[in-house]
C-alpha cells in the first residue's frame, strides 16, 4: 500500500503572487510542463510548495542496489515568493517512503518535514542566479536519475559524505590522524577511545577541538590533575578541558545507507549509533561513567562510521559526525543518561596542515621540501613568508634580528598583538596559529632572532636561501660565504620608492651569483628606459654618488611606502619563487621586475630577465681579486684579437669593481677608438670620443655601470705583462691616487691560449 | 562521452549512431543513413537536422592536408531501400581518398573509413543513393581484386557480412568477411574489449533475381557493450534489424538456439530493440490487414527483453490510422510486451518546439539509460549560427 505523500497534509496557499520575474519563470514551467496551471500548497508561513511529477530516466536492468527511486517521482518544489530569487527554489521528495537514507546529496531534515535534495556542490542560492524554476526541475530529475545509477553515492569509487547544516559549533581535528585512532584502536579490539577536547571558544554555539587520546586509569588521572593545576586565580581554568569520546563499529561491515534525522537527544542518538552498528549498549554505560566520575556538563562524542570507499575529498573511509551532550545533573538517573538528555551536532572543521594547504595552493609537491633559510622579515620578507607559508611551505629557519615596533604595522603582514616581539619569533607563533597540530611546524618552522653572519651560511647546509634583507652588510656575507651544498639562493628587495620589486634567482652552481645578476640588471638599463630612468632617480635622490644605495629598507618609519605596493610586490616574488624552485635549478639566473606606476593610472606591470652564467677568472696576479665577466665579454675579445691579427689590439670594459668583495664586474667592452694605433708589438689606445661614450653609460645607469679598465691583446705571447704594459699600470695607479675612491687598475691580456687579469 | 547510442528522428526511416569510448578513443558506427534535405538548417523546424549534428558528434582529423575533416569509422547499411540511405551521395564522401579535396571538406563530406556490406541485400539499385553505395562498394571491393596496397587505407576499407549474393568476390581472398553467428570485435582496425557485434543475418546463401526483397535480407545484428558487472556481463545489447520481417526473424531464432548462442552469447537478449520496418506490422506477419495472430517466433523474441527492455519505433508518430508504416496494432503488440512507457516513438519522445529530438541512451553499467536532460541558464546571447542572423530581416513604418 502506497505510503501517501507530505503534500497531503498540506493547505492551499491562500496568497496571490505578485513578483514579475517569479510569474514569469512559472510561465515557463508550465510550458515545459505541458500544463495549464500550478497547485499551489502552503508549506510554511513564508513559502509555498508546488507539488509536480517529475519523468525520471532509470537504468535499464534496475536501480543501483534496488534503491526505491521510481519511474514517476513526485516532488516539491518549494519557492519563498518574498525573497525570490535572492532565495532560490528547493526540492524535496513527496512521497513519505522516499528512501533517503539510501541516498546521498541531501540536506538533513528539518522540522519533521523531508530532507531536501542538494542539487549543486556550493551554495544553491547563488547557483539559482544563473537559471530559471525550468532548469531547477530539469536538475532534479537528473538527481533522481543519478541517485537511481548510484551515481550519488558512489563518485568514481569514492563515497559522499552526509551532506550536513543546521550545526551548532564547530569542532576542529585533522581527520586523517582520528582515522589514525579509530584504525588502531579497532585493531586492538576496542570500540571507543576516551580523549580531550580542548574549548577555543564559546561564541556560535562553541569551538573545540581535539586535543589528545586518553589512556585510561593514570592517564585519566593525570590528566585530571593536569586540569585542576590549570587554574586561575579566580579558580576557574584557563584552557578548558573536556573529557569526550570517539566511538566506532566493530561489526566489520561497511554502511552505504545515510541518515537525514539527525538526533537531537540521547534517545535518538542511541538509535542513530544503532543504524551504523555502533555498540548503544556499552556507549550507554561509558557515557553514564564519564557523566558520573567526569562530569564537566559538556561531553563531546564523534562517531565514526565505517563507509566502502573512502570519502570524496578525504584520505580514508570512515565519515565522522561530531556531536556535543549538554547534560543537567537531572539528565543523570541511576547512573544512566535519561533518553531526553540534550544533544546537538557540531561542524567538523579539518585542521589546516602544510600538506593541505600545498594542495589548496596548488603549489607543486616538489617545491620547497627541503629545510631553507628564510633571512629578513621586513615588510616585504614577512609578506613573502606569509605566502609561502600559506602554501604550505613551511620548513624554513626564520631569522631577523629586529623587533615589531608599532611603525611596522602599517606595512608589516603580522598585527600589533606582536608589539615588541622579534620578528621570527612572531612570525613563528603566527604559524603556529595557522598550523595547530604541531608536528609539521616543531620539525619545520625555527626561530633565528640574530644576525645571520657568513659562518651560520658556511656551517649549515639549506635547500634554498632566501634573502629579504635589504643588507648590504648580508649581501657582502651572501657573495663570500663559502657555502656547504648548492643551496639555491633568492634575494628580494624593493627599490625606487617602493615602485620596484627586484627578485634575483642566482643560476646553478652560484653562477651568475647575486652580484652578478645585480651587475646585468643595471647593464640593462642601457637599453631599457624604464630601467634608466629608475637608476638616475636613485641618482639623484642622493648627494653622492657613492652613498647610492639601491633598494629600501622598509624598517624605517621615515620610509613613505605603503602596504599595498607592498603587497603587489610580495604577491609576485612569491608565485616566482614557488614556480622556480617546483623545478631543478636551471644554469642562467632570474630576474623579476615587478614594477608599479601612477601615470596615466595605477598600473602593476612585470618582466623577467635570464642572466647567462659569467666567466670567473682569478687575477694573475693576486689571486683574493676574482673578475667576473658577463657572458659573450670573453668571446667579444678573442673576435676582435682574431680580427686584429697580427696586430695588437685591445678596449675598455665597462663595469665596476667591490673592494669589500674585492670583485671585478665586467659586463661589456667598448671598441678601442678611432684615433687608437697597433702594430704586432704595440697597441696605443685612443681617446676619440671615449669620455662620452663612458659618460652616456654613467648617465643611463645611474653612475651603477662606468669604465672599469682596459685590455689588450700579444698576439704572440708573452703571457704576462710586458715593460711596456707595466709602465701603464703605475701610471694609473698614481692617477687614480688621487681620487676619493680610486679606481683599482684593471688589466686583462689575451693571448691565443689564455685570458689574463691583472688587479692592482 | 560516455559511450552510447543514439536514434534519430527520420519518420519512416532509420539512422543511429553507436558511439564506443574505450580508451580514450571514440569509435562511431553508423547504422544506415536517411538525412533529408529539407532536414538541412531550419527550413522545416518539424525535422531534426541530422547533417549538422553529425558534423557535431563525428570525430575530425587532418586528411590530406586538409584540417577538420569529419569522419566516421564505420557505415553499415541494413538494407538498401531508399529511407535507409536517403542522403548518402551528398553527404557521405565517395570514391579514392587520396582525391578529397578542400572543395569535399567546404560541403561537410564525411569521410567513411570502414563500409560494412553485405552483397545479399544489394541487388539492382533501385535510387541514386544506393547506386552510389553499391558504386563506393564495388570500388572498394576492387581494390582487393586487384591487390592494391591502398585497400588497407582509412576510406578504402571494406568488410563484407554474409555470403556473395551476386557478387563475385569467391576468388578475393583477404577481403574482411563476417557470417551469422559470428561475433565482430574488431572494427576501423581497431580491437574493441568493450564492444562486439553478434551478426544474426543475412544467413541466406544465395538469391534468385525474383526472390530479391530486400526487407527478406536485411543486415540484422546485436550490439554488445561489455561489462563483466553487469547483467550477463552486457551492460546494454540493443539489436537492430532493419526492415527485417517476421519470416527473418523465424529463421533467426531458430537458428540461434540451433547453434546455441541463445545460451553461449545471449544473442537473442536485448534492452534495446528498434522495432522492424517501422514499427509495420511485417515484423508480425504477412498480412496487416486482417487481424492475423502475431507471428510466434517475433513473440518469442520480444520476450528476451532484459529489465526495462525498450522498444524503439523509428517511424512518424503512431495514429491509429493510415497510412502504414507505422501500424498501430504492431505498436499494440510492442505495448503488450513491455508497457507503454517503454515504446519510445522517435518521432513524439522529446521535442523542443516542433523540432523532434534524437534518442540518446549512455552505456552505463545498470543498463542503458535515456540521456539526463541539459538544463538552460538565465543569461543568454546568441551565436552567428543563429537562424535569424543568416536572414535578411525586413523593417518599415509602411510597405516595403
Amino acid at each position: 500500500m502506497a505510503a501517501g505523500l507530505y503534500s497531503d497534509g498540506l493547505e492551499a496557499y491562500g496568497r496571490d503572487i505578485s513578483r514579475p520575474d517569479l510569474l514569469a519563470s512559472l510561465a515557463q514551467l508550465k510550458t515545459y510542463l505541458g500544463v495549464e496551471t500550478l497547485t499551489m500548497l502552503q508549506w510554511d508561513n513564508d513559502r509555498v510548495a508546488i507539488p509536480l511529477l517529475l519523468d525520471v530516466n532509470l537504468p535499464g536492468h534496475g536501480t543501483f542496489g534496488g534503491v526505491d527511486v521510481r519511474a514517476q517521482e513526485p516532488v516539491l518544489l518549494v519557492i519563498n515568493p518574498h525573497r525570490y530569487p535572492f532565495i532560490g527554489p528547493m526540492v524535496y521528495p513527496d512521497r513519505l517512503d522516499f528512501p533517503y537514507d539510501e541516498l546521498g546529496h541531501m540536506y538533513v531534515a528539518q522540522e519533521a518535514r523531508p530532507p531536501a535534495f542538494c542539487l549543486v556542490r556550493g551554495n544553491p542560492h547563488e547557483w539559482y542566479q544563473g537559471k530559471r524554476l525550468k532548469d531547477v526541475v530539469i536538475r532534479a530529475a537528473n538527481w533522481l536519475s543519478d541517485g537511481a545509477a548510484g551515481e550519488l553515492s558512489v563518485d568514481g569509487n569514492q563515497f559522499e559524505p552526509l551532506r550536513l547544516d543546521g550545526y551548532n559549533g564547530r569542532l576542529t581535528y585533522d581527520y586523517e590522524e582520528l582515522v589514525q585512532l579509530v584504525q588502531q584502536e579497532r585493531g586492538e579490539g576496542s570500540s571507543h577511545a576516551l580523549c580531550l577536547f580542548e574549548q577555543l571558544s564559546q561564541n556560535n554555539g562553541g569551538h573545540w577541538q581535539f586535543y589528545k587520546r586518553v589512556q585510561g586509569g593514570d592517564d585519566i588521572t593525570e590528566a585530571l590533575l593536569k586540569m585542576a593545576e590549570e587554574v586561575k586565580e579566580d579558580g576557574s581554568p584557563k584552557v578548558v578541558r573536556r573529557f569526550g569520546l570517539v566511538t566506532w563499529s566493530t561489526d566489520g561491515i561497511a554502511y552505504k545507507n545515510y541518515n537525514a534525522d539527525l538526533p537531537t537527544n540521547w534517545g535518538e542518538f542511541k538509535t542513530y549509533c544503532s543504524k551504523f552498528g555502533i555498540e548503544v549498549d556499552e556507549l550507554d554505560v561509558v557515557m553514564a561513567s564519564l557523566a558520573f566520575r567526569l562530569f564537566s556538563g559538556s561531553i563531546l562524542v564523534v562517531v565514526g562510521i565505517q563507509r566502502p570507499f573512502p570519502l570524496i575529498g578525504l584520505p580514508g573511509d570512515i565519515e565522522f559526525a561530531n556531536f556535543h551532550l549538554k547534560i543537567d545533573k537531572a539528565d543523570i538517573v541511576d547512573e544512566r543518561l535519561r533518553d531526553e538528555t540534550k544533544v546537538m551536532f557540531k561542524k567538523h572543521e579539518q585542521l589546516l596542515t602544510p600538506g593541505q594547504a600545498r594542495r589548496i595552493s596548488g603549489f607543486a609537491a616538489t617545491g620547497l621540501t627541503g629545510h631553507s633559510l628564510f633571512v629578513g622579515l621586513g615588510a616585504i620578507g614577512s609578506r613573502v613568508a606569509l605566502h609561502l607559508a600559506k602554501s604550505g611551505s613551511v620548513n624554513f629557519s626564520y631569522a631577523d634580528e629586529d623587533s615589531l615596533a608599532p611603525h611596522n604595522f602599517p606595512r608589516h603582514v603580522l598585527g600589533p598583538h606582536y608589539t615588541g616581539m622579534n620578528k621570527s619569533v612572531a612570525l613563528v607563533e603566527e604559524l603556529n596559529e595557522l598550523y595547530p597540530g604541531g608536528a609539521s611546524i616543531v620539525d619545520g618552522a625555527k626561530a633565528l632572532d640574530y644576525g645571520i653572519s657568513r659562518s651560520t651560511l658556511e656551517n649549515k647546509s639549506y635547500e634554498s636561501i632566501m634573502d629579504f634583507t635589504a643588507s648590504p652588510r648580508f649581501m657582502r656575507e651572501l657573495v663570500q660565504a663559502n657555502m656547504q651544498g648548492e643551496p639555491r639562493i633568492v634575494k628580494g628587495y624593493v627599490s625606487d620608492f617602493g615602485n620596484l620589486g627586484i627578485l634575483l634567482f642566482e643560476g646553478r652552481g652560484r653562477n651568475p651569483r647575486v652580484d652578478d645578476l645585480q651587475a646585468a640588471l643595471y647593464a640593462s638599463a642601457r637599453n631599457v628606459p624604464e630601467l634608466s630612468a629608475w637608476l638616475r632617480r636613485e641618482m639623484a635622490a642622493t648627494v653622492q654618488a657613492a652613498d647610492v644605495v639601491i633598494g629600501v629598507g622598509c624598517h624605517s618609519e621615515t620610509t613613505i611606502l605603503s602596504e599595498d605596493k607592498i603587497a603587489i610586490h610580495a604577491g609576485l616574488f612569491s608565485g616566482a619563487v614557488k614556480m622556480e624552485t617546483a623545478d631543478d635549478q636551471p644554469a642562467e639566473g632570474r630576474i623579476y621586475l615587478s614594477q608599479l606606476k601612477h601615470e596615466p593610472f595605477f598600473q602593476s606591470t612585470s618582466t623577467f630577465i635570464t642572466v647567462a652564467p659569467f666567466d670567473v677568472l682569478k687575477a694573475a696576479n693576486d689571486p683574493s681579486w676574482e673578475v667576473r665577466y658577463a657572458a659573450g665579454v670573453l668571446s667579444k675579445l678573442k673576435a676582435q684579437m682574431l680580427k686584429e691579427y697580427p696586430r695588437e689590439t685591445g678596449g675598455v670594459f665597462l663595469g665596476f669593481a667591490n673592494y669589500n668583495t674585492r670583485t671585478v664586474h665586467v659586463v661589456d667592452v667598448i671598441d678601442a677608438p678611432t684615433d687608437s694605433r697597433a702594430n704586432p708589438v704595440c697597441f696605443f689606445r685612443g681617446i676619440a670620443g671615449l669620455s662620452e661614450s663612458i659618460d652616456q653609460v654613467v648617465d643611463k645607469t645611474g653612475g651603477q655601470i662606468g669604465y672599469i679598465g682596459e685590455w689588450h691583446s700579444h698576439p704572440h705571447g708573452p703571457e704576462e705583462l710586458s715593460q711596456t704594459d707595466m709602465r701603464t699600470v703605475l701610471r694609473f695607479r698614481d692617477e687614480y691616487a688621487a681620487y676619493a675612491t680610486p679606481l683599482p687598475v684593471f688589466l686583462t691580456i689575451i693571448t691565443p691560449t689564455n685570458i689574463l687579469p691583472f688587479i692592482f | 562521452m560516455a559511450s552510447q547510442i543514439k536514434y534519430y528522428p527520420v519518420d519512416n526511416g532509420d539512422t543511429t549512431v553507436i558511439s564506443i569510448e574505450e580508451g580514450g578513443y571514440t569509435t562511431n558506427i553508423m547504422v544506415d543513413c536517411n538525412i533529408r534535405k529539407s532536414s538541412k538548417g531550419d527550413k522545416n523546424p518539424e525535422q531534426y537536422d541530422i547533417h549538422a549534428d553529425l558534423l557535431k558528434l563525428l570525430k575530425r582529423k587532418k586528411h590530406n592536408g586538409i584540417e577538420g575533416v569529419p569522419y566516421i569509422d564505420v557505415f553499415m547499411l541494413t538494407h538498401g531501400d531508399e529511407d535507409h540511405l536517403l542522403g548518402f551521395e551528398d553527404n557521405f564522401y565517395q570514391g579514392d581518398p587520396k582525391n578529397y579535396k578542400q572543395a569535399n571538406k567546404d560541403k561537410n563530406e564525411i569521410l567513411v573509413e570502414v563500409l560494412w556490406f553485405s552483397p545479399m541485400v544489394m541487388g539492382t539499385a533501385g535510387n541514386d543513393d544506393e547506386r552510389c553505395f553499391n558504386k563506393e562498394a564495388r570500388r572498394r571491393i576492387n581494390l582487393h581484386c586487384d591487390k592494391k596496397d591502398a585497400r588497407k587505407d582509412a576510406g578504402n576499407r571494406i568488410v563484407i557480412i554474409g555470403d556473395n549474393g551476386h557478387e563475385k568476390i569467391d576468388d578475393v581472398d583477404d577481403l574482411v568477411r563476417f557470417y551469422p553467428g559470428d561475433i565482430v570485435k574488431r572494427f576501423n582496425d581497431r580491437d574493441l574489449s568493450s564492444f562486439s557485434i553478434f551478426i544474426h543475418s543475412p544467413y541466406q546463401k544465395e538469391l534468385s533475381e525474383e526472390d530479391v526483397d530486400k526487407n527478406m535480407v536485411s543486415l540484422v545484428f546485436q550490439a554488445r557493450f561489455h561489462n563483466s558487472a553487469s547483467l550477463d556481463g552486457f551492460s546494454t545489447l540493443a539489436m537492430f534489424g532493419g526492415d527485417s520481417n517476421y519470416e527473418a526473424w523465424d529463421t533467426i531464432l531458430k537458428k540461434t538456439k540451433k547453434y546455441g548462442n541463445d545460451k553461449k552469447h545471449h544473442a537473442l537478449k536485448w534492452d534495446l530493440f528498434m522495432a522492424p520496418h517501422h514499427c509495420s506490422w511485417t515484423y508480425f506477419g504477412g498480412d496487416s490487414e486482417n487481424d492475423e495472430e502475431a507471428a510466434e517466433a517475433s513473440l518469442e523474441e520480444l520476450d528476451y527483453g532484459r529489465g526495462t527492455a525498450k522498444v524503439i519505433t523509428s517511424c512518424r508518430e503512431i495514429k491509429d490510422e493510415e497510412p502504414n508504416p507505422p501500424h498501430y496494432r504492431a505498436y499494440e503488440e510492442y505495448v503488450d510486451k513491455v508497457k507503454k512507457a517503454n515504446v519510445l516513438q522517435t518521432a513524439t519522445h522529446d521535442k523542443k518546439g516542433k523540432t523532434p529530438q534524437p534518442l540518446v541512451f549512455e552505456v552505463k553499467q545498470l543498463g542503458p539509460t535515456l540521456l539526463k536532460r541539459a538544463e538552460g541558464n538565465a543569461a543568454v546571447a546568441g551565436t552567428g549560427a543563429v537562424s535569424t542572423v543568416n536572414k535578411t530581416s525586413s523593417y518599415g513604418s509602411g510597405t516595403i
